[in-house]
């Protein structure tokens, strides 16, 4: 099968019926990945790739000892129900994430998920915004990023309401 | 940290320079994480199985 990584080509965005989930696990249906977490120790940040990269053996094979998800960002068709994070409508993670952490971009990365991506739809720019310092898996997570995380942290009431 | 960053693009010609680049970062990350056994353990952030 080929993969696009070998011959360096990523395939282009296309639509896709069902929200697609901007931190996914390889392991779920139709995974690509569409981010590399690059940066510095203890600053990661992800740089967002060009194309969608299919997930294959060849491709998780090129992290080597270290878990795919702490090296890229996957995207994959979101699971719904089947995911703590779901309430019915909408992705609390993305709520939580854009009322617990602080926006870390003025500019909306250049990203292949986009057009498909749930956080985008539900929160709009406010997600993009933050979105670069989310890794689906790492080290070290600041204070707001693992209550975020956590599909036990209550969402925040919004203040004035 | 607020507005502190442009964000990246990785062009698919240094795809597997940045892969290898961010490998070598998280094993040194792990290496600081084993050292200050402190740390609590990090839940995923993203998909989240329901338990069955
Ligand atoms: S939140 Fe924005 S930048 Fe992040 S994956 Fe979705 S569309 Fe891309």
């Amino acid at each position: 099968m080929s993969t696009g990584v070998a011959n360096g080509q990523g395939a282009p965005a296309r639509s896709h019926a069902v929200p697609l989930c901007p931190s996914a696990q390889p392991t779920q249906d139709g995974a690509f990945a569409f981010g590399v977490v690059g940066g510095a120790p203890g600053e990661r940040r992800v740089g967002y790739l060009e194309g969608r990269v299919p997930v294959t053996d060849e491709l998780l094979a090129m992290t080597g000892p270290v878990k795919p998800t702490h090296v890229f960002r996957f995207g994959a068709p979101c699971a719904g129900s089947g995911c703590s994070h779901f309430d019915g409508s909408d992705c609390n993670l993305a709520t939580k994430l854009v009322q617990l952490m602080p926006p870390v971009s003025k500019s909306l990365p250049a990203c292949q998920l986009r057009p498909d991506c749930r956080w985008w739809k539900q929160e709009g720019k406010a997600a993009c915004m933050r979105c670069p310092v989310i890794m689906t898996d790492c080290y070290t997570r600041s204070e707001e990023q693992a209550l975020a995380a956590n599909p036990n942290t209550p969402v925040p009431v919004p203040v004035g309401v | 940290m607020e507005y502190q960053y442009a964000p990246n693009i990785v062009s698919m010609d240094g795809f597997s320079d940045a892969v290898a680049a961010s490998v070598s970062l998280s094993l040194e990350e792990q290496q600081q994480y084993s050292a200050s056994s402190s740390s609590s353990f990090e839940p995923t952030m993203g998909y989240f199985p329901v338990e069955p």
